[in-house]
């Protein structure tokens, strides 16, 4: 004996309509406006609750979801915890500014050194013109002028040196231009956050205008694997477009 | 290349504006003053009698592009050569910044060698053009 499956609610449902539609017909076909524009209207009524029922069921789980934001505590710690991350964040940035103007202190202290040293070996260089002037004959002192101008010239040797290494070590500090460019963005991003947050957990909606800020974003150093635009990789690409206008 | 240049060094980070000095120094100039954005940096010029301007791109009040854009929207500074040296390195931004008129364009980090070839074409074109 085989058992009629039984029907679903869709599909009950949906055999309702068609008999009730079914009817309808017939009452137009009949010239019973009055039975046809009823059961019309009852249609009608029954779509308008359905939408009724789904609003109101929405608006249940949105409420359970807020109950549920507020009484995590998880969502309260994160949102006390990020204006230290902010901070935190400023500070490190903050540090690296410090150190990096302490090493150009102590660059442009040893480029003035420097100066002083060329100075230094322009008074020796007279002194050893004076030194052969005077030593006309003398095997000893020629040997002994000879001696210090090959000192002189290792002196400027080590000085064209250093005056490379302090410039190389004055330009390696650039790097606390680019990571404090990026800390200042993801900063501003962690304030945007916590207001949101904060807001949220309010029951309140962010700001319009804080909303468009965090839309909008902030330009910052090209970091590798973020971004919406084609990066050039480097200085030579930046050219090849640049020679596209004639620059 | 006249080293008695007049030049303005427009960046919102003082290390940096440390670091472009210094390569300027080293290179010859000597005549070098600073503004840390293209508010400060767009009166300066105007007043001023400047004849080089090296700019950031991402400055807060206003950025280096607009610096750029009002350059060359004024008719006493339009001729003033405008190097960037930024860390914008997307390929819009490098063209937007071409259009808008930009003498050169460094992307950060850079050499001092880079800073040297990019005046000395600058400057080979303005003598060029004269």
């Amino acid at each position: 004996m085989t058992r009629e499956p039984s029907l679903t609610a869709e599909q009950a449902a949906r055999h309702e309509l068609i008999a009730r539609l079914q009817e309808m017909s017939t009452a137009l076909q009949c010239g019973d406006d009055a039975l046809f524009s009823e059961r019309l209207h009852a249609l009608l009524r029954r779509r308008e609750e359905s939408f009724y029922v789904h609003i109101a069921r929405i608006t249940d789980d949105l409420k359970k979801a807020f109950e549920s934001l507020e009484s995590d505590q998880r969502w309260n710690s994160i949102a006390s915890e990020l204006p230290d991350a902010g901070a935190r964040l400023e500070h490190v940035s903050q540090l690296t500014e410090k150190a990096a103007h302490h090493t150009l202190d102590l660059v442009e202290a040893g480029q003035q050194e420097l100066k002083a040293m060329a100075g230094s070996l322009g008074l020796l260089s007279a002194l050893r013109a004076r030194l052969l002037m005077a030593c006309a004959g003398s095997g000893a002192l020629m040997q002994l002028a000879t001696e210090v101008q090959q000192m002189e010239q290792q002196l400027q040797g080590h000085q064209h040196s250093l005056r490379g290494k302090f410039s190389e070590l004055a330009q390696s500090q650039e790097y606390q231009d680019l990571s404090g460019q990026i800390l200042r963005r993801v900063t501003h991003v962690v304030r945007e956050v916590e207001a949101a947050l904060l807001k949220l957990l309010d029951g309140r909606a962010p700001s319009k205008d804080a909303a468009i800020a965090a839309d909008k974003g902030l330009e910052g150093p090209t970091v590798p694997g973020l971004g919406r635009s084609a990066i050039a990789a480097g200085q030579d690409d930046a050219d090849a477009l640049l020679a596209m206008f004639s620059l | 290349m006249n080293k008695n240049l007049k030049i303005l060094v427009v960046d919102d980070f003082s290390t940096m504006r440390r670091i472009v000095k210094n390569l300027l120094n080293e290179l010859g100039f000597n005549d070098i003053s600073e503004a840390d954005d293209g508010k400060t940096a767009l009166p300066m010029l105007q007043q001023g009698s400047f004849e080089f301007v090296v700019t950031d791109w991402n400055m807060p009040g206003m950025p280096g592009i607009d610096l750029l854009k009002a350059i060359r929207a004024d008719d006493k500074l339009k001729h003033l050569p405008v190097l960037m040296v930024t860390a914008e390195a997307q390929r819009e931004q490098i063209i937007e910044a071409a259009k808008a008129g930009v003498s050169g364009y460094i992307v950060k980090p850079f050499t001092g060698q880079t800073l040297k070839e990019k005046l000395d074409k600058i400057f080979e074109r303005y003598a060029a053009a004269a």
